[in-house]
């Protein structure tokens, strides 16, 4: 497209006073030969607003510079449709945070003005890549989440197909005999809702049930999934738009706690004791006798290094019901509770004064040192309890709260036909519960368009596993809509720019395949990588991977960046001024930075930033452009990595510093010093380091001395 | 495995504690703050959070024959503070309710007292035996009509005749009931007497001192109540046993003018007793959502002591206003209290009198109070807990 | 953008009231569905909450960050719009067609305001600032914190001196202070109405046994966030109130006026966590400091237990189980002695620190404004979610004490709900 730049520069909010506006009118006029530059001292108004607009409208220009405030800031009003608009920092980044009428600071704000310009001159208006694709819902796993996933999202007018694998539908909520309370207040138990729900689904036309079914593969992408179903031998095809894992649960292996007297039959764990409950009565499992006097011993193999490491949330609950039962079942009979902690959290703790209330239900917090069971009952002894001593119980039944673990921890289930695997990556990080690291965005998986809800996700109760469906439905149901709009899902929502792969320079690496955090790139029978717009995240961490730079977003690209490097005006080494360039992602790191301006913190002059969307996207080629043209100093500042992984797109940050580490070499084939290159973790709130940090490198910089390749 | 205490819920027990009072026992947490709040809790195993758990267990013989529960002095401050309003003031007053039916002998007087039904057998007693008394003395005593002399109205002599036997029945039983009450909290001997008497001097001066009363911070007024009735009370049986020595051996005769010494102590003694009464009973009326208003068994002996109280003044200011009926009818009431106080004291609430002293005297004998040394005791608290796991 | 009195609205739209994470996750997912979503939140900036609090556990990940995205998804979004400084007066109507009227009130300053901060540098009034519980102060004119979204400032009335001061005004380049602002109102039509409207923290004061605003180095949770955080009153350094000192010890007090009759009878679910957290901060920045947690039960459920691990291998973090009822304080010194029981031992514990945090719980907002009668309240306050036919839904804590990922999960659900009602028409 022919593009007409325009290039407006506020001076309103301290710029016009600090800057000297005319020497970046021409630049942009002079140097770039921009056919418009205006300024105007209050940009965001509604005059300085309709300036633009009508220089859009009356002069055609279809490229619009601001060079003014944070892109951060003033978004709706410098929004022009079909026009590209690019935003120079000059405001929170250079004269909220720099001397004013400061040579340095002034350097700063022309090369910015340059950069942005270049930027603008690379940036095309990106085009959705939209195709026909299928709204409809795979929901795996037929127990309480995935049957209320299927209902919610049914409707909401989606089609659903419900795949479970066994005979029948409910999952362990089917065994339930009665349920918690799910409502104010939260005192009665209630009669378990699953059985409603099977008939609901069952009832509903927009959902389509495949029992004692497995799903045997899932090709595709978001949209255009291909998932094959095997059920009774035979195999069917159903196209899906987006997939919710609800596979659920199964209990902790009951038989590693031998210590706790698991193997005699007066032993048994709470999913036992439930099923038990359901047959109608509680008895005795060696002889069939009544039962008078049960203890539930809880975090039975949990909280416990060699067992389950976590808790599993529910039990201390589920002990409480499965008393009650007893007690409804015999006035006179007792249950005997032994905790560590009683977490009955939240609006639960009206259920816990009603079990306590009972007469007949005895509790302390207590250590089971053993537990001796046979055919006639079992003799559990508690040391440190509240009762000041170690005490003694003779029982007639042992129910050991055990704990839940998730069906991915050992299988992939969904077996995808990724190149990067069949199921969900990187599992061990949450036990196997197929989670998220996001406390702000926990529906969000490293395969798009697949969300996990209930049981498989987090140890939850029933009431929290419908809510939790709920959610996850909706993000099923967003994902297909936002993919039909040819657009990207979390974290770029709405952004319908998409990767492009010049393939006939590409080298089959497969870095980018590797790399993507996301699993977006298959490989194709050629060996090519097989790029799906659908799966894609819009990180650009495959650009930064690419060795031959064959990638490429229409408005974020590797040319891009390096132009605005190389834009950037670098002082010969006599002049004693080096330069940092900051590679800065703009999700944390740049608005950390912004708002090191907004509290007016200085720090030197000498630096450059870019944002990028991600510091996964660096791609090596910038560094070696930018210490070619002579700058000192790159500082990466991307999201913290590791297990407590900040950066959105999971990888990002960890894959910069693997591919920074790998630049050492280059760099001593240059005959340059590593120390050039930093990499390092900046939470968004550590605006505060920032001078620090730029300040510490730069004097190490100093140290290293000017870059010798200035001036070449 | 080392062998720990065996625990065997007695849920009939705890049940027991519900209906005397303790109604509330199982909302208890065990979050502590009753012990912490209690101004005169002991550093080591304060009470009262483990009694309530022993409370929740139905573990019979950790609650009863444990000092503890005496030591408290009912001042609620910890039932003020509960965060689940478990009662833990009224859940001890409670297990000394059954603590006195418990060691009761005899054990049916004991129930009688804690049982609506039996009320009106209980006053029947005194009733018929003074109805009686006075009977058998109408005409013989030489009463003058339009003079209003209570030993003509009911012969001294006679009184003696019911009340010596009575007193000597009440130290009887409880003489037999703090035995087994001392033996149970030593674990089964009697501690030295020797020993005993020696803690009992400690404690006295403490007890006539109301210095546990002092410290509490909720009910400051109980200080008060609880000085004025006990004074009042003691007030009125020195000078009961005065007139006894008065009139039996000096020969004196009634009635007393109002400026002799043991009249103006009795009056005195009279209007403290009531005076405390009404403190008493005005704070558990201000407390009642917080320790709730009590039961039939803690209410009983406060109106029985009122009986007597309000009894005796009105047959005093009945006399003095010349209106006989009213007065030797007051007088008859006064006696039937005072009788229904002395037969019963050992099984009723006014048995704390001598339940109470002696497990103080005990504590004091086992150094309950004295603080505890760094032992080995240290390493079992929940510190260590948290680091084992 | 935001004043604009008329409204396209139209009955696939959805309002939410309240504009912390809650309702920011509501509308956000609703909107990008397809949908119109309308944030109506009182405060002048969105954030609710969280924007409060230093870290999250158990990553200790700044809230911050969700929120710059969340800001971002909403900047994207044509279909969201919002209003701050804005609450719902009235709603009429039913399922899937409700007329609610929304008053705005003034925030003095008009959406020509650059955030420049000339008009602070002159405005001579300070106050209490009660983004940091007020333990600093801010101007009469201020900007609510460095992410505030709008980035927007705004004048506390209360403390403004009003027109015959207006130096603000004469500072403003941009004619953006308007001291004579009032309060406006406008109608929505909407199809169903989230909910979102949050908690306050429980007056502390109320728990006369615990020393609160008697003594000086007694703080709550929240506090102690704002203490920690980098723009709190102190930058992020935890000081002692009473001198600004350092720390040697301090203690956290757990179910400080919760599961207790007597105030909050609920657990408030998250408290024991935040008090983990912190016990992460003091460590950070005191690496020698006594820590000493009292609690009634350690509430880390699911896979927070690895969080309680953590700190409990951490050998200068001492765990009481009692609770404590009693703090006395030294007059000279400022230190804090608490007092509890430990009840497994069954020994007093008393322990003198130079700090005390309460681990105070939440009030739902809820339980302070006029709700709509189609909506139920329980006897603490919380809404009573599960309408049947109904086309209000309750989201987070104003519905129960959850954590932030149960908000946001339950909100995400409330977007499906709601675009159901206007599906099912």
């Amino acid at each position: 497209m022919e593009k007409k730049i325009g290039v407006y520069i506020c001076t309103g909010c301290g710029i016009g006073e600090s800057l000297d506006i005319d020497k970046l009118s021409e630049i942009a006029t002079g140097e770039y030969n921009v056919p418009l530059c205006k300024t105007h001292p209050f940009l965001c108004g509604k005059e300085g607003i309709q300036v633009i607009k009508d220089d859009i409208e009356k002069e055609g220009v279809n490229a619009v510079v601001i060079m003014g405030c944070s892109p951060r800031v003033n978004y709706d009003v410098f929004k022009f449709p079909n026009v590209v608009v690019e935003r120079g920092n000059i405001r929170e980044q250079v004269v909220w945070s720099h001397p004013a009428n400061d040579e340095d600071t002034q350097m700063m704000a022309e090369d910015y003005t340059r950069m942005t310009i270049v930027k603008t001159e690379k940036c095309e208006l990106p085009e959705p890549h939209k195709e026909d694709i299928s709204k409809d819902i795979l929901v795996i796993g037929g127990g309480i989440s995935g049957i209320t996933a299927a209902l919610e999202a049914a409707n909401a007018g989606y089609k659903v197909v419900l795949v479970e694998k066994e005979k029948e539908l409910g999952g362990f909520a089917a065994k339930c005999f009665k349920q918690l309370p799910t409502k104010d207040p939260y005192q009665e138990l209630e009669e378990p809702i699953i059985a409603t729900k099977i008939n609901e689904v069952k009832a509903n036309d927009n959902v389509k049930i495949y029992t004692g079914a497995t799903v045997e593969k899932i090709e595709g992408a978001p949209g255009l999934f291909d998932v094959t179903i095997k059920s009774n031998g035979s195999s069917s095809t159903e196209k899906i738009g987006a997939i919710v894992l609800a596979t659920g649960w199964k209990p902790y292996d009951a038989s590693k706690l031998e210590k706790l007297g698991y193997g005699s039959p007066n032993v048994i764990t709470n999913v036992e004791m439930e099923e038990l409950a359901a047959k109608g009565k509680i008895v005795r499992p060696s002889d069939g006798k009544e039962v008078k006097s049960i203890a539930f011993i809880q975090c039975a193999g949990q909280r416990d290094e060699e067992h389950l490491p976590y808790c599993s949330g529910v039990c201390c609950l589920v002990s409480l019901k499965q008393a009650k039962y007893l007690r409804a079942q015999d006035p006179d009979a007792k249950a005997f509770i032994f905790y560590k902690d009683m977490r009955t959290l939240g609006l639960y703790e009206n259920f816990y004064k009603t079990c306590q209330d009972d007469e007949g239900i005895f509790l302390t917090k207590g250590e089971v040192v053993s537990v001796n069971a046979d055919e006639g009952g079992a003799t559990v002894v508690v040391e440190d309890t509240l009762i000041g001593e170690k005490i003694e119980v003779n029982v007639d039944l042992v129910v050991l709260a055990t704990g839940m673990v998730p069906s991915t921890k050992d299988e992939a289930i969904l077996n995808l036909e990724y190149r990067q695997g069949p199921g969900l990556p990187e599992l061990e990080l949450f036990y196997g519960y197929a989670d998220s690291n996001f406390i702000c965005f926990p529906y969000e998986t490293r395969r798009t368009g697949i969300y996990a809800a209930g049981a498989v996700r987090q140890p939850l109760n029933i009431a929290a596993c419908m809510e939790d469906a709920t959610g996850a439905a909706l993000k099923a149901i967003q994902c297909v809509e936002m993919t039909s709009r040819g657009e990207a899902v979390h974290p770029r929502a709405g952004d319908i720019s998409f990767a492009d792969f010049f393939m006939q320079r590409c080298t089959q690496c497969k870095r980018c395949t590797e790399e993507c955090p996301f699993g977006a790139i298959n490989e194709d029978e050629q060996a090519n990588p097989l790029y799906n717009p659908t799966r894609c995240r819009r990180c650009a961490v495959c650009m930064g991977a690419c060795p031959e730079r064959i990638i490429s977003f229409k408005n974020y690209s590797v040319d891009m960046i390096g132009s605005m490097i190389k834009a950037i005006e670098v002082p010969d080494e006599y002049e004693e001024k080096p330069r940092i360039l900051v590679l800065a992602c703009e999700n944390d790191a740049y608005p950390a930075i912004d708002m090191a301006g907004i509290n007016r913190m200085e720090y030197s002059a000498y630096v450059r930033v870019i944002p990028l969307r991600c510091l996964g996207s660096t791609n090596i080629i910038w560094i070696a452009d930018a210490l070619s043209k002579g700058i000192d100093g790159i500082l990466l500042l991307g999201c913290k990595y590791g297990d407590d992984y900040q950066c959105h797109f999971i990888k990002g940050s960890e894959l910069a510093n693997y591919r920074m580490e790998k630049v050492q070499e280059t760099l001593d084939r240059l005959v340059l010093e590593s120390e050039r290159v930093r990499l390092l973790e900046i939470a968004i709130t550590d605006y505060d380091k920032i001078p620090g940090i730029i300040n510490e490198f730069l004097e190490k910089i100093e140290e290293l001395g000017p870059n010798p390749y200035k001036g070449f | 495995m080392a062998k720990g205490y065996v625990v065997e819920p007695d849920v009939g027990f705890v049940r027991e504690l519900q209906e005397l009072g303790g109604d509330t026992l199982k909302k208890c947490y065990q979050c502590a703050t009753c012990s912490v709040v209690c101004p005169i809790s002991p550093e080591n195993k304060p009470f009262p959070r483990k009694e309530m758990i022993w409370a929740q267990w139905g573990l019979k013989d950790k609650l009863i024959c444990n000092p503890d529960i005496w030591l408290c002095h009912n001042c609620n401050d910890c039932s003020a503070y509960c965060p689940r309003g478990a009662k833990p003031g009224e859940v001890l007053a409670a297990a000394r309710n059954y603590s006195f039916q418990y060691y009761a002998w005899p054990k049916f007087l004991g129930k009688a007292l804690a049982n609506k039904k039996s009320l009106p057998w209980l006053f029947a007693v005194p009733a018929a035996i003074f109805l009686f008394l006075i009977f058998l003395g109408y005409g013989k005593t030489g009463a003058e009509p339009g003079k209003i002399v209570f030993s003509k109205f009911l012969p001294v002599l006679y009184i003696d005749a019911v009340f010596i036997p009575t007193a000597l029945f009440a130290i009887i039983a409880f003489a037999l009931g703090l035995k087994r009450f001392l033996t149970d909290m030593n674990g089964g001997t009697m501690p030295p007497v020797g020993a005993m008497v020696k803690s009992l001097k400690n404690v006295l001066p403490v007890i006539l001192r109301h210095d546990k009363f002092k410290e509490c911070t909720e009910n400051k007024n109980r200080y008060w109540g609880h000085l004025g009735i006990l004074y009042g009370f003691l007030g009125l049986l020195i000078v009961t046993g005065l007139v006894f020595v008065m009139m039996d051996v000096f020969h004196m005769e009634d009635p007393f003018s109002l400026i002799n010494p043991v009249k103006i102590l009795a009056n005195l003694s009279a209007l403290a007793l009531i005076g405390g009464l009404v403190v008493v009973l005005y704070n558990r009326w201000k407390t009642r959502e917080t320790s709730g208003l009590g039961t039939y068994y803690d209410w009983l002996f406060l109106l029985v002591l009122l009986g007597v109280a309000l009894t005796g003044i009105f047959a005093e200011l009945m006399r003095l206003a010349g209106i006989g009926a009213l007065a030797y009818l007051c007088y008859y009431l006064h006696l039937i209290c005072v009788f229904f106080l002395f037969a019963y004291a050992p099984f009723s609430k006014f048995a704390h009198l001598a339940y109470r002293t002696t497990a103080m005297a005990y504590a004091d004998y086992i150094g309950r109070e004295l603080p505890v040394e760094e032992s080995e005791v240290e390493e079992k608290s929940s510190e260590e807990e948290s680091s084992k796991e | 953008m935001a004043e604009e009195k008329k409204m396209p609205s139209g009955t696939n739209s959805v309002l939410v009231v309240g504009g912390g994470m809650s309702g920011l996750s509501a509308a956000v997912e609703a909107a990008e569905v397809g949908y119109e979503v309308f944030i109506v939140e009182k405060n002048p900036y969105l954030g609710g909450r969280v924007a409060q609090m230093n870290k999250y556990f158990p990553k200790l990940c700044p809230p911050y960050c969700g929120l710059e995205i969340n800001f971002r998804r909403i900047k994207d979004n044509n279909r969201i719009r919002f209003f701050t400084c804005a609450e719902v007066e009235n709603v009429s109507g039913q399922r899937g067609d409700y007329d609610v009227t929304i008053r705005l009130n003034p925030r003095y300053v008009n959406e020509n305001c650059t955030s420049c901060g000339e008009c602070v540098k002159v405005c001579p009034v300070e106050r209490d600032n009660d983004f940091n519980f007020g333990m600093d102060k801010s101007k009469a004119i201020y900007l609510p914190h460095e992410l505030s979204f709008p980035m927007r400032y705004a004048i506390d009335m209360d403390a403004c001196l009003g027109e015959e001061c207006g130096k603000c005004v004469a500072a403003c380049k941009y004619d953006a202070i308007e001291l004579g602002m009032t309060s406006s109102t406008f109608n929505l039509k909407v199809a169903s109405i989230i909910w979102a409207t949050g908690w306050e923290p429980y007056d502390a004061s109320k728990i006369d046994n615990l020393g609160f605003g008697q003594y000086p180095n007694i703080m709550t949770n929240m506090m102690m966030e704002r203490l920690a955080s980098v723009n709190g009153p102190t930058q992020g350094k935890i000081l002692r109130p009473s001198d600004q000192k350092e720390i040697n010890s301090i203690a956290f007090v757990q179910c400080a006026g919760s599961r207790d009759e007597n105030h909050l009878p609920y657990c408030s679910y998250i408290c024991c966590m935040a008090s983990l957290k912190q016990a992460t901060y003091v460590r950070e920045q005191y690496p020698d400091a006594n820590i000493y947690i009292f609690y009634i039960d350690l509430r880390a459920p699911g896979r927070y237990e690895k969080f309680l691990k953590n700190v409990e291998a951490d050998d200068k973090v001492t765990f009481i189980k009692g609770k404590v009822a009693k703090v006395t304080e030294d007059p000279e010194t400022g230190n804090i002695t608490v007092e509890a029981e430990d009840a497994v031992s069954g020994r007093k514990i008393q322990k003198t620190v130079e700090m005390v945090v309460l681990a105070t719980g939440m009030v739902p907002s809820a339980a302070n404004i006029t709700l709509p009668e189609e909506l139920k309240v329980d006897e603490n306050g919380f809404i009573v979610d599960g309408l049947k036919d109904g086309g209000m839904f309750a989201v987070g804590c104003a519905k129960k004490p959850v954590d932030v990922v149960s908000c946001v999960e339950d909100s995400t659900g409330a977007a499906l709900k709601a675009i159901q009602t206007m599906v099912r028409r």
